[in-house]
């Protein structure tokens, strides 16, 4: 159990890649405090995770409104008492070039891709600092290392968790918290498959997504989840500051 | 290995001083038309006067880059005035200090709107002009896109932002001719540098030790940026785009930093 005694946040916690390392860091011992905006999918994911004997609170959040994400923290600190986690994962993929994005697409990239990051930080690290240390891992992409075509603001937004991640490293390695990043190629998630419906052939698009996978398939958010828990876990204690690709070869 | 930019139509924000400035000049030296692009009315104006009185078109468009009208407005007053806009060279930018707890929301959001925000703005108006005949933009990103210091989290984000904002468009107007590049600036005597100097009780030290930080020995000048931008706008980097140019007089080579180098790594000791 290697996260035995720990309480986690994890944001954009009902689906894809934040709901399955809610599922994993609770089979490995951690007390989870799931958050997403969308009420239905979170309230889904609780049940699996008090099926599976979890410890867990969900809260509710648009992790973009401070107010929001102090509420996150005041439950979170009722319940569990500290945070030696935080997985900023919560995010969304504005496509498009950069002339057909309109300021208020932007906006709402860097609120909640960005900005939330900050809030969650902002809010988290006093107590981390008190208690003598924490962990925090943020997802980014891999879009952020090698750039594809009709990413711009998705691309900008990971670009900037990246630089956020090692500020932060940088920042509080002395306070014995670590900050990295994940950066994932394109994974089996519902993200995906809503920008795939997008397509007018989404089986289509889904052969032409396959087809440029360096390795031929797509990633799973279990595998995402599995290199979350080791850079949140002890195993990585000598970690900091990086950005981890994660993409079957993409951004090589 | 002249560069010529006779004919051509540039803008630069944040042009009335520092990297800006020695940018619009040098732009102006080798031909090009240039209005710049500038929150700062007096100062602006005041470079703007200056260049053209070196017999080069400069115009001065008062512009803050973190709103959408006012650059839309700006772009269009260079457009209608010199038909098209060639080179663009998005450069307007702040620095604040700050780690994640002691920055404020609003200290992020006026940074994270000029810095990031307002490449984007300057790009979304300008890349329609440039489809037709091809065009270079060159974004003034940092050592700060690659690497960070202490407590500057907004702004390193802001400028890794930035790298990641040049990768992508530069990708998504590939096919339409229209180049886009960064350059990484190590520590430049600027007055932005001069300010964030000023906020320590030494100041003179604090330019000492960023001299020190430099394999080269000094800190560099704004006209030494400016000839790398001059160059990645012009037809001499014809094959280059998507790229990161560092200019920093060998600042992120050393592993743990020049300290680490001169007294840490044991290397002298050994046979």
């Amino acid at each position: 159990m290697k996260l035995q005694n720990k309480t986690a946040i994890i944001t954009g916690a009902a689906a894809g890649i934040g709901a399955a390392s809610a599922a994993l860091f609770a089979s490995e011992g951690a007390r989870i405090v799931a958050v997403d905006i969308d009420r239905e999918l979170l309230r889904h994911v609780s049940s699996q995770l008090e099926k599976a004997g979890a410890n867990s609170l969900a809260v509710p959040a648009d992790v973009s409104q401070r107010s929001d994400v102090e509420t996150v923290l005041r439950s979170a600190t009722q319940k569990f008492g500290r945070i030696d986690i935080l997985f900023n994962n919560a995010g969304i993929v504005p496509t498009g070039k950069l002339e057909a994005t309109s300021e208020e697409q932007w906006d709402r990239a860097m609120a909640i891709n960005v900005k939330s990051m900050y809030l969650f930080c902002h809010a988290v690290i006093p107590g981390m600092k008190a208690r003598g240390g924490g962990v925090i891992l943020n997802t980014a992409s891999a879009t952020a290392l090698r750039a594809v075509v009709d990413r711009a603001c998705y691309t900008t937004t990971k670009a900037a968790v990246i630089g956020l991640t090692k500020s932060m490293a940088v920042d509080y390695v002395r306070d014995n918290i670590r900050v990295n990043c994940l950066c994932p190629g394109t994974v089996d998630t519902p993200s995906l498959a809503d920008r795939l419906a997008a397509f007018p052939d989404p089986a289509e698009a889904r052969q032409t997504f396959i087809a440029r996978q360096p390795m031929g398939r797509f990633g799973t958010a279990a595998e995402i989840a599995q290199a979350a828990l080791y850079l949140v876990s002890p195993d990585s204690e000598f970690v900091t500051g990086v950005a981890f690709p994660i993409d079957g070869g993409l951004s090589i | 290995m002249n560069i010529d930019l006779t004919g051509k139509v540039a803008i630069v924000t944040g042009g009335a001083m520092g990297i800006g400035e020695a940018t619009a000049k040098k732009l102006a030296a080798l031909g090009a038309t240039v209005a710049i692009f500038d929150i700062d009315r007096n100062v602006g104006r005041e470079t703007a006067a200056a260049i053209a009185r070196s017999g080069a078109t400069c115009d001065f468009c008062s512009c803050n880059v973190s709103e959408g009208a006012e650059v839309s407005q700006a772009v269009d007053t260079v457009v209608s005035k010199y038909g098209t806009v060639d080179i663009l060279v998005s450069n307007a930018g702040i620095q604040l200090y700050g780690d994640a707890v002691t920055t404020t929301e609003e200290e992020w959001d006026r940074l994270m709107g000029i810095n990031l925000k307002g490449c984007f703005l300057v790009s979304k108006f300008v890349v329609p002009h440039m489809v037709n005949q091809g065009g270079a933009i060159v974004i003034v990103a940092s050592v700060q896109s690659m690497t960070a210091i202490s407590n500057s989290i907004a702004y390193v984000a802001s400028k890794h932002g930035l790298l990641g904002l040049t990768r992508a468009m530069s990708l998504d107007h590939a096919s339409k001719g229209i180049r886009v590049n960064c350059v990484c600036p190590g520590t430049i005597d600027t007055p932005m540098l001069r300010w964030a100097a000023n906020l320590s009780e030494d100041p003179e030290k604090v330019i000492q030790t960023c001299n020190r930080m430099h394999p080269i020995g000094r800190i560099g000048k704004a006209e030494e940026v400016a000839d790398a931008i001059a160059y990645l706008a012009s037809p001499m980097a014809s094959f280059i785009t998507g790229a990161a140019l560092i200019v920093d007089g060998g600042m992120l080579v050393p592993a743990g930093g020049m300290g680490f180098q001169e007294g840490g790594t044991g290397a002298g000791t050994r046979k």
